[in-house]
């Protein structure tokens, strides 16, 4: 569905920051894979050549055999920042209802993609509110139900639960968790966080610091059906997330990462 | 901390207050919005009847010479084409303001290009336009109109081109991966986002709008609001003067109310979200 | 294909976006000198640009120019001046006593749109064509930009920080000093900035059409004697100087905040 090959992304300007050097995978149909790496290896980088919003320096991005030159059809992406992400002049339901209309979906299957987002996001009594009326949560909730609601082939998260409290943050968890199951759809999440990545993912892909490349592959051989407390506290999964762990402490002291560690906090505030 | 003020009030209040009425609050506030005016009036009042000066009429002067000046035939022919103008200008250079702005704004080659150019014509005081004006065609109701575009559209058009700047990355990321251009962009993205800036805008442009309106007439003109007080003023007819001078105030003071309404309408997602920067811009 | 990246909201580096800059005066230029040559618009209306720069350069030749600027000048700053100084202290006043906010609101909301200009027929009569009628329309425009700001200002500062000052009980004047003041400054600024440029605007408008000294009458005088090149050159001027006060106002306000986060990340970006 998804294939990167030799993907590469250099920034203009003084010197030239070279934010990826050389990133290859594939992301099957219908599988979810977590992108982990150290703080400012170019994470948010890659999913904008995915999402076709930067274009890449070197190689290309496939969406289902097509080259990404701009936003591809069919692609959704989930932003950190809901609060910048969701339009703040427009109620939950115009939100939701928008991408649908630019995408000529006539209104009444449009009011029912709208209804279904919403109540599978458990948001179906706040559409008349402002995004701004609601908590962070349930903002980043709206922007889920947006991209649900948009019926996607591939769905792309940036660090999407990064900005809320704890408690939200597994909640939001298991909701992508439920949708996923529920509707197959192709998902690449990209977060900073490792617990999350083996969590959540049937894959999880570790970068090495910039300039980036992709270190390791690693399958997640957990059961299917995942829990909060059983699963975080299965054997195999401290054993999966010990092995990431030491992955991007090695990927830190490799190479050139002396400054990465200072980093972590700025990244995870809102 | 609510809990903590209402404590704190129910003792400090309880000794010099008894529970307010609805009849008794009513009262309160009338007193609060009418209280200083009408202190105001009398003392105007009491100062011009006590020393009675030429410059100076008592308010019931200004207020006689008011209704037998403007409840005439003078709301039609002088009051309202010169209202009319400067709506019709004031519209127009709105329009051109925004458009521009837009244009302008959406790319930065064009906007660092521009720059220069908006941030000089901006700082002309806009009133020397009216004798430029005069100079070449005179004034007739389309100079008299073009006077009032010309001075209107700069901050119209900079504070566009700044909004149009200023809008938010991810949300413009957002409406590109969803597929968001063109016209549909311009009118979902760039202009509500953009819109606190035009409004801001707009509001720099009514009060130029109308002291252009008023020296247009002031200055070259044989009818209008402009004319008429100035020619009360060479014919020393201080009351009536005074009446030209209230009635320019209240136009002012009801454009001003009307285009607060307007905007509490538009921007009510954004007055509602607290403002963020815009009464500090 | 690479340009995508390119947002339209990034600034460029600073030596390219001069050099657009001057790129489009150069085309500003171009325009307003090959339209009268070519004959699309009458010289006579509009003379070409060089015709213009050549008029203005004799202009500033001219010592009763100086003259007629610095009385602008001098009007646009003891005006500022003024409106500034009794717009902080009624500020601060109306915060300071208890009810006077809502009890001077209305007066305020009614007071603030009326247009300055409507006043001009009252200073024709009290002044005459002197100073003091610029004075007058100067100090009215630009008392109510600043008022409003500080009244703004004054009533941001922090429950919190407001509360400590009280626990730590702080005199009225230390209150005033170091908690009120500094939360009202960055406001002030802007009241201050807005007015600069409102009061130059009413400097010269004042000149112009009650005839008191200064740039406006000049470009009154050459404007009845119908001197069209001059007309223009001191419009160029008076467009130069109104940059050059904008500019001024914005060095002060970013030197007297430099503490301030809202300057601290405007220069940051």
């Amino acid at each position: 569905m998804l294939e990167i090959t030799g993907l590469g992304k250099v920034y203009e300007g003084r010197g030239g920051v070279e934010a990826l050097r050389k990133i290859d995978f594939r992301v099957a149909d219908g599988d979810l894979v977590c992108v982990v790496g150290p703080s400012g290896c170019g994470k948010t980088t890659l999913l904008k050549c995915l999402a076709g919003l930067l274009s890449p320096t070197t190689g290309e991005v496939r969406v289902a055999g097509r080259r990404v030159t701009g936003p591809p059809p069919g692609m959704a992406v989930v932003f950190q920042e809901y609060g910048r992400s969701l339009f703040p002049w427009m109620t939950v339901r115009k939100n939701v209802e928008l991408p649908l209309r630019e995408k000529k979906v006539p209104a009444p299957r449009r009011r029912e993609l709208v209804e279904e987002a919403l109540s599978a996001v458990g948001l179906a009594g706040a559409a008349a509110a402002h995004p701004w009326q609601l908590s962070g949560g349930m903002q980043q909730r709206v922007a889920i139900a947006r991209a649900l609601a948009y019926e996607p082939r591939v769905l792309l998260m940036d660090e999407p639960f990064a900005a809320v409290d704890a408690q939200t943050r597994a909640e939001l968890e298991d909701l992508l968790l439920t949708l996923w199951r529920r509707l197959g759809v192709t998902t690449l999440l990209v977060t900073h966080d490792i617990d999350e990545a083996v969590y959540l993912g049937r894959r999880v892909i570790v970068l090495s610091s910039a300039p980036t490349v992709v270190q390791e592959d690693l399958p997640i051989d957990l059961p299917a059906a995942r829990d909060q407390i059983t699963t975080r506290s299965a054997p195999r999964f401290a054993e999966l997330r010990a092995h990431v762990y030491a992955q991007i402490k090695h990927a830190k002291n490799g190479v050139t990462g002396g400054d990465a560690p200072v980093r972590e906090a700025e990244q995870s505030g809102p | 901390m609510s809990t903590a003020r209402t404590g704190r009030d129910k003792r400090t209040s309880a000794a010099d207050e008894r529970p307010a009425g609805p009849l008794r609050r009513a009262g309160l506030r009338l007193l609060r919005v009418l209280g200083l005016p009408v202190l105001l009036i009398l003392g105007w009042w009491a100062y011009s009847s006590a020393s009675p000066t030429f410059y100076l009429p008592t308010p019931g002067r200004v207020a006689t010479a008011f209704a037998k000046v403007w409840f005439s035939a003078r709301i039609t022919e002088d009051v309202l084409p010169s209202v009319g103008r400067l709506l019709t200008g004031y519209a127009l250079a709105g329009l051109l303001g925004v458009g521009l702005g837009v244009a302008i704004g959406s790319s930065r080659t064009l906007r660092a290009a521009a720059e220069p150019v908006l941030e000089f014509f901006r700082a002309v005081p806009p009133p020397v336009l009216v004798p430029l004006i005069m100079l070449l065609a005179g004034l007739d109701t389309a100079m008299k109109v073009l006077v009032i575009v010309s001075g209107c559209v700069w901050p119209v058009l900079l504070n566009t081109v700044e909004g149009v700047r200023a809008v938010d990355e991810v949300l413009d990321d957002t409406g590109r991966c969803f597929g968001l251009h063109g016209v549909a962009r311009l009118r979902h993205l760039v202009l509500p986002a953009a819109s606190p800036q035009i409004m801001a805008g707009l509001r720099q442009a009514l009060s130029i709008g109308i002291i252009l309106m008023v020296i247009g007439e002031m200055f070259a003109s044989t009818s209008g609001l402009g004319h008429t007080v100035v020619l009360f003023q060479r014919g020393f007819a201080i009351p009536e003067m005074w009446s030209g001078i209230v009635v320019l105030g209240l136009l002012g003071f009801g454009l001003s109310l009307a285009f607060r309404a307007v905007e509490r309408r538009i921007l009510a997602w954004h007055l509602a979200r607290g403002g963020e920067r815009g009464r500090h811009a | 294909m690479t340009r995508r990246g390119a947002r339209a909201g990034a600034p460029l580096s600073t030596p390219r976006a001069a050099g657009l800059g001057l790129l489009g005066l150069a085309c500003l230029f171009a325009v307003a000198e090959a339209v009268p040559r070519l004959g699309l618009v009458d010289p006579r209306h509009l003379p070409p640009a060089t015709a213009i720069l050549r008029r203005l350069a004799t202009e500033l030749g001219d010592a009763t120019l100086w003259t007629a600027l610095g009385e602008t000048l001098r009007s646009w700053a003891l005006g500022l001046a003024i409106a500034c100084c009794l717009a902080v202290a009624l500020g601060v006043l109306i915060d300071a006593v208890p009810g006077l906010r809502a009890a001077t609101a209305s007066t305020i909301e009614f007071l603030r749109p009326i247009p300055s200009v409507a006043l001009i027929p009252l200073a024709t009569l009290l002044f005459g064509a002197e100073t003091g009628s610029t004075l007058l329309l100067v100090v009215y425009a630009s008392f109510w930009q600043v008022l409003i700001q500080v009244l703004y200002g004054v009533a941001d500062v922090d429950p919190v920080a407001r509360e400590t000052a009280r626990s730590y009980r702080l005199g009225r004047w230390a209150h005033l000093r170091h908690l009120v003041w500094p939360t009202a400054l960055p406001y002030v600024m802007t009241g201050l900035r807005l007015a600069a440029a409102v009061a130059f605007i009413l400097a010269v408008t004042a000149e112009l059409v009650i005839g008191s000294p200064g740039l406006g009458l000049r470009i009154q005088l050459a404007q009845s004697g119908g001197a069209v090149t001059e007309v223009y050159a001191l419009i160029v001027l008076a467009g130069l100087v109104g940059v050059t006060v904008n500019t001024a106002v914005r060095a002060v306000e970013r030197r007297v905040l430099a503490w301030h986060p809202s300057v601290r990340g405007e220069a940051a970006r």
